[in-house]
């Protein structure tokens, strides 16, 4: 039996306190013990960029990332995003501009542009293309998601968000 | 030939002046995206039921070797090893990885060997590529399976094994499938007498090309869930394509009756093909059975990329004769494929390649040797054929016109097949073309890539343009096709609209959604749609050859005029009026001639359930045949800057134009577009299948095989041509893999018209090109 340790984080804004190995990877802790499995896994090696979620308000590809890392951390997953009060920008208009397809690529693809947005709110298109460059999308040839990522910048520049 | 486009005369039988289209003809929102963009979704990676065992595949390290024995003993007995299970377990069963039924595969193809079709069990005793199964572990969790692997004893004879198809076709090649007495299918097709056109020809030319294999590389990597009820019943989650293909397969292979299968397709993360076939379901649901538990085989990228099925390989030669004036009089192609070790979709996707053809040809002969080598499966994937025939013609063409001293687009304008003319998909039916709008997208193409216009050579920089044009198919050309849709209509006036082809990501919910909306007259948010579960829907073939909006869109139709004719003699009862006076639109019954609301349609089904004199639940289906393969057209154009230092190609500007019929979601039909597009674009730059001499993989992680990421993309223009195919539901025809065919032909010709040096292979690497200008240098300083 693996030896088993007890980390703490808060995920999505709620404290958690769960025990993990020093072999398992945050993606595996989020799908296979919270059971939130809108943290997709494309590669398992960091490729791809599926696996996205927001560490301490940075994006981290969360399929090598030892899960005992986030002991202490901030977590925001594709599932805190929106919060109860309804979609946030970036979902609202991935859902206007049709720029989610078969959907895999969406969650990682949404954390980044977020975790990047926050910290550049008004970038040009190139910059919107650079921060998804690690996110892998098979569907869409990436025209949909770049514009709804800059109209969405748009609206977080004059909202609350 | 200058007849107005098609475009220009879209027309709906038979509306009322105050009745337009509602529904269909709007970008409405996916009807999924909700839960896709909050994490919400399920996809069957997704799905863990409780006790559930990893099912870890154990693979041949030879290329090609019969297995001796497989001693399991010490394997099993690493802690939470549950099974294993090698290829002296399985059913002798065979079948074919395509997944068609059996009646299909001979009919299709009388012309076949049957053991070349049907040609394999789930584990074979003679391995016959690097990677192909020879046993699958089960185990409590992965490190346990590993472990297991590394004492599985396992005695091969090792082979000697088939690397290219050059070689398998040689006289000294061992025989792949033995008892066949060749490595090759062989088919031919032809129409008119090829000698005489050549004869005729003022000038004849001929030109070879090289296509390499390409993955799907679909975000969620292959996975099958398996689950058995005490009773006995199964349920199956797979990343699948064709759920009804998968239920009989299990059927055949395994013999559990179809009522005791629950195949469902969940959310999934890609489609393209990958999943037109059986992957690891039978093998599944049989570990299941042994062990009693819920059972999960998911591949790794690795894996995926490795040894799923990739579009076919295929060198192709063309020899064309054309007159003077440049008419094509003469057409000859040859052929040939690398199958991989297995046909699966091999044949079919070959000969596919002879069709998919938007000009008059006058004479054709076609041959395809579809060769078997010690390689994984080559198999079905977006355009089925198409990009490899696309690539050869249009580059063929495109150095026809330039040496007839012809406008690339005046060449293929003046050779296009018209409406009313045999429809060029259809060999041995009398189908006639009633639609094409490919001459409007080349013009609007034209205009939108500024075609006339040249830049200058820039310092390194050389600029040029480049066509290419093709036709799709809508449906399955060669064979019945049909589908089959369910409606219900809820006692509040919604319905449940039960559809069995798997919603991919492009989005056939929505449109079939659309479509339903609109016939039935209610409103899109009140349609409820339930697709790809074998327990719940009607029968469907599944997702692929471009079907859905066309083949089910049409079945739906005819489901829910049924489910309105019904509705309207309720009404007529309700409301006291007569029923030819009356018609749906808008969530209402409303009166034909003016579209004055009667009733609503929520009201209509509770009088109908609970107050009508013999309630009823109004629920019908229909199933529609195809009665035409209407062909999609497109015309591709690129604008590039070839770095002749580096050898480096730069998109600046691509427009894609594309007759599609009508746009039943004009937002979706550009998004399949752009993304084809993305995949074309890999396919011509960046994309190959690198093998060693013992035909393995070296490239299977995406650091080495390299698909676009957002920032290797350029401007993509779309422009929709709504050529109105009568026989489309509202006119539509279809766009998901036509999208991708021409895209490398227009690059390679833009390159040409930058370098003046056409390249007869892809990818168009940087080495390759600057070896390309070197050569090319070193012969004209001579």
């Amino acid at each position: 039996m693996e030896k088993k340790y007890t980390i703490n984080f808060t995920l999505n804004g709620k404290e958690r306190t769960v025990e993990t190995t020093a072999g398992t990877t945050m993606s595996a802790l989020l799908r296979e013990i919270l059971g939130n499995t809108g943290t997709k896994v494309g590669c398992d090696i960091g490729d791809c960029g599926a696996c996205t979620i927001i560490m301490n308000g940075r994006a981290v590809k969360s399929c090598i990332l030892p899960a005992m890392k986030a002991d202490g951390a901030d977590i925001v997953t594709i599932e805190g995003l929106g919060g109860k009060d309804g979609l946030h920008p970036l979902q609202k208009k991935f859902v206007e501009y049709a720029a989610v397809q078969c959907g895999y690529c969406t969650p990682g693809m949404i954390l980044a542009a977020k975790a990047f947005l926050d910290e550049n709110p008004n970038p040009t298109e190139e910059e919107a293309r650079i921060a998804i460059s690690g996110n892998i999308c098979r569907c869409t040839g990436y025209v949909k998601p770049v514009l709804a990522i800059l109209s969405a910048a748009e609206e977080m520049r004059g909202g609350s968000y | 030939m200058n007849s107005k486009p098609e475009a220009k005369r879209i027309e709906i039988p038979a509306p009322a002046s105050w009745r337009k289209l509602n529904v269909v003809g709007k970008s409405m929102p996916k009807v999924d995206v909700i839960n896709k963009v909050t994490g919400a979704a399920i996809y069957t990676s997704d799905i863990y039921p409780p006790d559930m065992l990893k099912g870890h595949i154990v693979r041949s390290r030879h290329t090609r070797a019969r297995i001796i024995s497989i001693d399991k003993e010490a394997a099993m007995k690493v802690p939470d090893v549950v099974d294993i299970i090698t290829c002296f377990d399985v059913p002798e069963v065979h079948y074919s990885t395509a997944g068609y039924p059996r009646e299909t595969i001979l009919g299709v193809c009388p012309n076949v060997d049957p053991r070349f079709m049907e040609d394999r069990t789930l584990m074979e005793k003679e391995v016959r590529y690097e990677g192909e199964i020879v046993a699958l572990i089960l185990a409590e969790n992965v490190q346990a399976a590993r472990e297991a692997e590394s004492l599985l004893k396992i005695e091969y004879e090792v082979l000697p094994h088939v690397a290219d198809t050059k070689y398998a076709l040689s006289e000294e090649a061992p025989l792949i499938h033995g008892g066949t007495g060749k490595n090759v299918i062989q088919t031919e097709m032809s129409y008119g007498d090829i000698e005489e056109g050549f004869k005729k020809s003022d000038f004849i030319f001929e030109d070879s090309v090289s296509l390499q294999g390409q993955q799907h590389t679909c975000m969620e990597t292959s996975c099958s869930v398996a689950q058995i009820d005490p009773s006995g019943k199964v349920t199956l989650w797979s990343t699948t394509q064709v759920p009804f293909h998968i239920r009989r397969n299990v059927h055949e292979v395994l013999g559990i009756p179809m009522s005791k299968i629950r195949v469902i397709k969940p959310a999934i993360g890609g489609g393209f093909g990958e999943r037109q076939m059986v992957q690891n379901e039978i093998l599944c649901v049989y570990a299941a059975m042994r062990t009693r538990r819920a059972v999960r085989i998911e591949l790794t990228r690795e894996e995926n990329i490795a040894y799923t099925t990739l579009r076919h390989p295929a060198d192709i030669t063309l020899k064309t004769g054309v007159d003077k004036n440049g008419k094509i009089l003469a057409y000859q192609m040859y052929v040939r494929s690398c199958a991989g070790a297995y046909s699966g979709h091999s044949n079919y996707v070959t000969k596919a390649m002879c069709t998919k053809n938007p000009y008059k040809l006058g004479s054709m002969f076609f041959h395809a040797d579809i060769t078997f080598t010690n390689r994984p499966d080559s198999g079905a994937y977006r355009g089925y054929g198409n990009p490899q025939m696309c690539f050869a013609r249009e580059y063929h063409f495109d150095r026809i016109a330039k040496e007839l001293g012809m406008d690339p687009s005046e060449f293929r304008k003046q050779n296009l097949v018209q409406v009313g003319e045999s429809n060029p998909v259809a060999l041995k039916s009398d189908w006639v073309l009633q639609s094409n709008g490919l001459e409007a997208c080349i013009d609007a193409g034209k205009e939108a890539i500024k075609w006339k216009e040249r830049r200058q050579p820039n310092g390194s920089k050389r600029y040029g343009k480049g066509m290419s044009a093709a036709l799709h198919v809508t449906g399955i050309s060669a064979e019945p096709d049909f589908s089959s849709a369910t409606i219900k209509l809820n006692e509040d006036g919604t319905v449940s609209l039960m559809i069995g082809s798997p919603d991919l990501g492009q989005g056939c919910d929505t449109t079939h959604a659309q479509v339903c909306s609109e016939t039935l007259g209610i409103n899109l948010k009140d349609v409820n749609v339930i697709s790809a579960d074998t327990d719940v829907t009607s029968f469907d073939g599944g997702s692929y050859s471009s079907r859905q909006t066309f083949v089910a869109g049409n079945a739906i139709i005819l489901a829910a005029n049924k489910v309105k004719e019904k509705v309207l003699k309720y009404a007529s009862e309700m409301t006291h009026q007569q029923l030819g006076n009356l018609d749906t639109y808008d969530g209402w019954i409303v009166r034909k001639e003016n579209g004055r609301r009667i009733v609503s349609m929520a009201d209509l089904a509770y009088f109908a359930a609970y107050k009508a004199i013999e309630p009823i639940h109004i629920c019908e289906s229909a199933s529609y045949n195809a009665l035409n393969c209407p062909p999609a057209f497109a015309a591709h154009f690129a604008d590039v800057e070839v770095d002749v230092e580096t050898g480096e190609i730069k998109i600046l500007n691509f427009v894609a134009a594309h007759d599609v019929g009508k746009a039943i979601n004009p937002d979706l039909v550009t998004a399949q577009v752009e993304g084809a597009i993305a995949q074309g674009i890999g396919y011509t730059l960046t994309e190959d299948m690198i093998y060693d001499e013992r035909a393995k993989l070296l490239n299977n992680s995406f650091t080495d095989y390299k698909v676009p990421r957002s920032t290797d993309m350029c401007p993509i223009e779309v422009i929709v041509v709504e050529a109105y195919e009568p026989s489309g539901p509202y006119g539509a025809k279809s766009v998901g893999e036509m999208a991708v065919a021409p895209v490398a032909p227009a690059i390679a010709n833009a390159v040409y018209d930058a370098l003046g040096i056409r390249i007869n292979s892809l990818p168009l690497t940087k080495e390759k090109v600057l070896a390309a200008i070197k050569e090319k240098e070193g012969k004209t300083s001579i």
